[in-house]
């Protein structure tokens, strides 16, 4: 369950907020259960130094909720849910072994985590996971009553599911979630209910696994439509094969039959040979993708994605030799189809009576058109897919990449509880960085240009009236430290950057980027104008007790969240670290040589300040650039592949169907010679007929392209799905290939030998 | 191991079949009886017994090549091509494994052809192995892997 506001942000919730919990677990009763977790970062002792092991802050609910029944001790009591009484932790069964090597005594003890003392309540099972691989630890969640409070509303952070009741549907979850939200609004002050109302909120609910595939689901299935189809193409190839093997071998059918083998014997014969060679290929083909698998995690896939669950299993291999079996048994009745022939049609080899050598003729050309109209369809759509990654790669990032090195720490909480520790430490690290010889400038924020974490918040501009219907403006929200600007090489448009004006006792500066400028003062100069954070979703009208921000820079539009995240909010503004002073955050240092050689002095001279904050997550911003476009990288390659081994195949096919008729069809073209065609006249024949079968593959490529553009275009940018450019390359490019395919075909046609032909019978 | 395809050389007539298509025959007939001859010795019939069983199996050598070199109107009806002249009622695990071996030497014999087949479904089902192993994987493995004894 997650709360949305379409017509404020585009980008689809994840999160819910702290008293939702309360009112969800109230009103929405035909689930049996509720939990609500998130993510968590602790630092431990390991060998000897600090390490950082993720984990989950959960309601006791949650594990109740999962069925887990603990390796060793307990879960969580609903007590342990409350505030006092959460210093307890369960650790999974990998950290348990590595920490303690599988000692059942460790129940009861305590564990540091950070700078809290814990007690181990229990062990999860070794084959527990929830939310990803590398959650290692779980706290209970305490929920305190200013969370619990309205002031925490639309304060989403948590991630918010439930069990539905057996007997239950979906549809009856969201009836209820509906009525609650109404049932809210109706307490709110009309003001407020006003903006939520154009905000377009309401609370949506979806099976989990949906919510965890979203951006996954459309590619994956996409792709494996193209395997499917190359697999097509390729058994179709098989059969066309087969049959022209069948054929030469009618002698030796013929033989065996006439010593009394029955018909029946040969077709399971002809069965036995498919059955043979798709199993060896399927067994190969299974091989072929274990390598593959394991190639894959050795890509840029792997930080992105988790492909540890990606493997060969027994239902692949099932899947698999299943579908191999299918086409071994395809190939092999396709074989036997011209056995069914009297016995000295046969014998006689060449055996074709003239009606079945006309359905076996158009059959075959309807393969070899459908094999085209594929082969079209994927190459479009990996062309499509390359020129939406290639335009991305040139979206106007608003900072340069190019030589900065990113990393994010993690301050304790109990020890830096005041801000005037963190802020000590971010001015200590930053000047011990900046010391290093080859840094030309740092800067720290708590968004690190596509990393992936972003916060928003609504900002509000003094006088601004918002037009008719229009909602509060919610903006990407960063806090950053004097130099990050300078570090990320994003331009100043107008005024100023941070600089060290901007301290604590001075609290009133922000810097907002051209969108939000636009946004609130089309027309007039931004430069000292006011702006406002309501605290909670009730204080959107300013007060005497508003605290102020003037404007004192704008600077260019920066797509921190990836070059395709270019309309997700009305834009960011930027805080001034020394006001807030939050503890976890990340640096932005631009070098002067290549940013990954100096990545070892920067976690020596963070580390040198406070052990307890090892830097981690160190990459550089053009490794993140890559990253952030793996997954429709490697989605585009995929895609490329498959549609090269398509057009090989169709190919292929297209040339053995050629092949064959021109053989077939010897006795035809020594007529035509015999009246008085030329070899060239020849040539164009057999072209023709090929170009012909490649030109209607085309034809009816392009409507199966248009079927699925509304598909294809969820997966592009920049790039309409009926791009005529890429329509035309791709049709040259088959145009180009059957061309090719036809070539020695027509060739041999043109040498048929007149006398021979008409004399042989 | 006695000749079979010399036996079969001295007995089928030559006349009217070219001679390639007579060697090809040839080795396919000796082929064939052998397997016969060998699922017969398997089935425990004496070595005699099983030769004499393998000579009754051609009645006639002329007529046999009078249908193979069959360029005269059909003498039977298709159809009745369909019930073997013979029936071992071998045990069908038997039949299987001669018809694998079989199956297996017949694709030996053309390499390019199981070659290609194999090579091309390798291509197409490991392609498509990768993608289902990837959907299965994030698509139909549950979010949380609960433990098996779970009632909630």
């Amino acid at each position: 369950m997650a709360n949305q506001y379409p017509q404020m942000e585009a980008r689809r919730g994840t999160v819910s907020a702290t008293p939702d919990y309360d009112d969800r677990r109230a009103a929405v009763t035909v689930l049996e259960d509720q939990a609500l977790y998130n993510y968590s970062a602790e630092i431990i002792e390991s060998d000897g130094a600090p390490a950082r092991i993720t984990g989950m802050v959960a309601t006791p609910s949650l594990f109740r909720l999962l069925g887990v029944k603990p390796a060793l001790g307990r879960i969580f009591t609903e007590a342990e849910g409350t505030a006092g009484n959460d210093q307890r932790v369960l650790l999974s069964h990998g950290l348990w072994r590595e920490l303690y090597g599988g000692d059942p005594a460790v129940i009861g003890r305590t564990i540091r985590l950070t700078d809290r003392e814990l007690t181990i309540v229990g062990i999860l099972p070794p084959d527990f996971s929830f939310g990803g691989g590398d959650v290692r630890f779980w706290t209970p969640l305490a929920l305190t009553d200013r969370q619990r409070s309205d002031d925490a509303r639309h304060n989403n952070g948590w991630f918010s599911i439930g069990r539905l009741k057996t007997g239950a549907t979906l549809e009856q979850a969201r009836a209820q979630l509906k009525a609650l939200d109404a049932v809210n609004l109706e307490r709110l002050p009309p003001q407020l209910r006003q903006l939520l109302v154009n905000a377009g909120f309401y609370t949506s609910a979806e099976p989990l696994q949906d919510a965890v595939v979203r951006d996954l689901k459309t590619p994956l299935f996409l792709l494996w439509a193209a395997a499917v189809a190359v697999l097509v193409i390729g058994a179709a190839n098989l059969a066309n094969l087969a049959l022209v093997r069948s054929r030469l071998r009618l002698g030796e059918i013929g033989t065996r039959l006439a010593i009394g083998a029955g018909r029946l014997d040969v077709v399971r014969q002809l069965l036995v040979e498919g059955l043979l060679v798709s199993l060896a290929g399927a067994t190969a083909g299974l091989l072929l993708a274990a390598r593959i698998v394991a190639a894959l995690r050795t890509t840029d896939l792997t930080a992105v994605r988790d492909l540890a669950s990606v493997h060969i299993d027994t239902s692949v291999i099932a899947v698999t030799l299943g579908l191999g079996m299918l086409v071994g048994i395809a190939v092999g009745l396709t074989s036997s189809l011209p056995l069914f022939m009297p016995l000295p049609a046969i014998l006689n080899e060449q055996g074709r009576t003239r009606t079945r050598g006309r359905r076996a003729r158009v059959s075959r050309r309807t393969l070899v058109v459908a094999q085209m109209a594929c082969s079209f369809v994927l190459l479009a759509g990996s062309g499509l897919l390359w020129v939406s990654v290639r335009n991305l790669l040139t979206v106007d990032l608003g900072f340069r990449t190019g030589d900065v090195l990113t990393g994010v720490v993690s301050l304790p909480r109990e020890q830096y509880a005041s801000d005037d520790a963190a802020r000590a430490f971010v001015r200590e690290s930053l000047d011990a960085i900046r010391r290093l010889p080859s840094v030309a400038a740092a800067g720290a924020t708590t968004i690190v240009p596509l990393r992936g974490n972003s916060q928003t918040g609504i900002i509000l501009a003094e006088g601004y009236v918002p037009k008719r219907g229009e909602t509060a403006v919610s903006g990407l929200r960063a806090t950053v430290t004097p130099g990050y600007f300078e570090a990320v090489g994003t331009p100043l448009v107008r005024g100023r950057y941070f600089d060290e004006r901007d301290t604590a006792a001075s609290t009133t500066s922000i810097v907002i980027d051209e969108r939000l400028a636009h946004r609130f003062w089309p027309d007039r100069d931004p430069l000292g104008r006011r702006l406002f954070r309501p605290a909670n979703a009730r204080e959107t009208v300013p007060d005497d007790k508003t605290r102020w921000m003037t404007v004192i820079g704008v600077v260019r539009n920066a797509q921190l969240r990836g070059p395709a995240a270019a309309d997700d909010t009305s834009g960011t503004y930027y805080l001034p670290y020394a006001a807030t002073a939050p503890h976890d955050f990340g640096y932005v240092i631009r070098t002067r040589t290549d940013p990954a050689s100096i990545a070892h002095d920067v976690r020596r001279a963070v580390a040198g300040i406070e052990r307890q904050a090892p830097l981690f997550d160190v990459r550089t911003l053009s490794e993140r650039a890559d990253l952030s476009l793996a997954l429709r990288t490697s989605t585009m390659q995929l895609a490329a592949i498959f549609a090269l081994v398509a057009l090989l195949l169709s190919a292929l096919g297209l040339y053995g169907t050629l092949a064959y008729l021109v053989t077939q069809r010897a006795r035809e073209i020594g007529v035509r010679m015999a009246i008085g065609s030329t070899p060239r006249g020849i040539v164009g024949l057999i072209l023709g007929e090929g170009l012909t079968l490649a030109a209607a593959g085309i034809i009816l490529g392009a409507i199966g392209v248009v079927a699925i553009r509304r598909v294809l275009a969820s997966q592009l940018y920049g790039v309409d799905a009926l791009d005529p450019a890429v329509m035309m390359l791709v049709t040259l490019a088959l145009a180009a290939v059957a061309a090719v395919a036809c070539v020695y075909p027509a060739r041999r046609a043109a040498r048929v030998d007149v006398v021979k032909t008409l004399s042989a019978r | 191991m006695r000749d079979f395809t010399a036996h079969v050389r001295r007995h089928l007539p030559s006349a009217g079949i070219p001679p390639d298509r007579h060697a090809e025959i040839v080795d396919e007939l000796a082929s064939e009886l052998e397997s016969r001859y060998t699922a017969l010795v398997q089935r425990g019939v004496s070595d005699a017994d099983a030769w004499q069983e393998i000579l009754a199996q051609i009645p006639s050598w002329p007529a046999l090549a009078h249908d193979l070199g069959a360029r005269g109107p059909a003498q039977r009806s298709p159809w009745q091509w369909l019930s073997s002249r013979t029936r071992f009622g071998s045990p069908s695990s038997d039949r299987w494994r001669r018809d694998i071996r079989h199956g297996a030497r017949g694709l030996w014999k053309e390499r390019g052809f199981a070659l290609t087949g194999i090579a091309t479904l390798a291509v197409c089902l490991g392609g498509h192995a990768v993608i289902v192993a990837g959907v299965n994987a994030s698509c139909f493995t549950p979010f949380a892997s609960l433990s098996p004894n779970a009632s909630s």
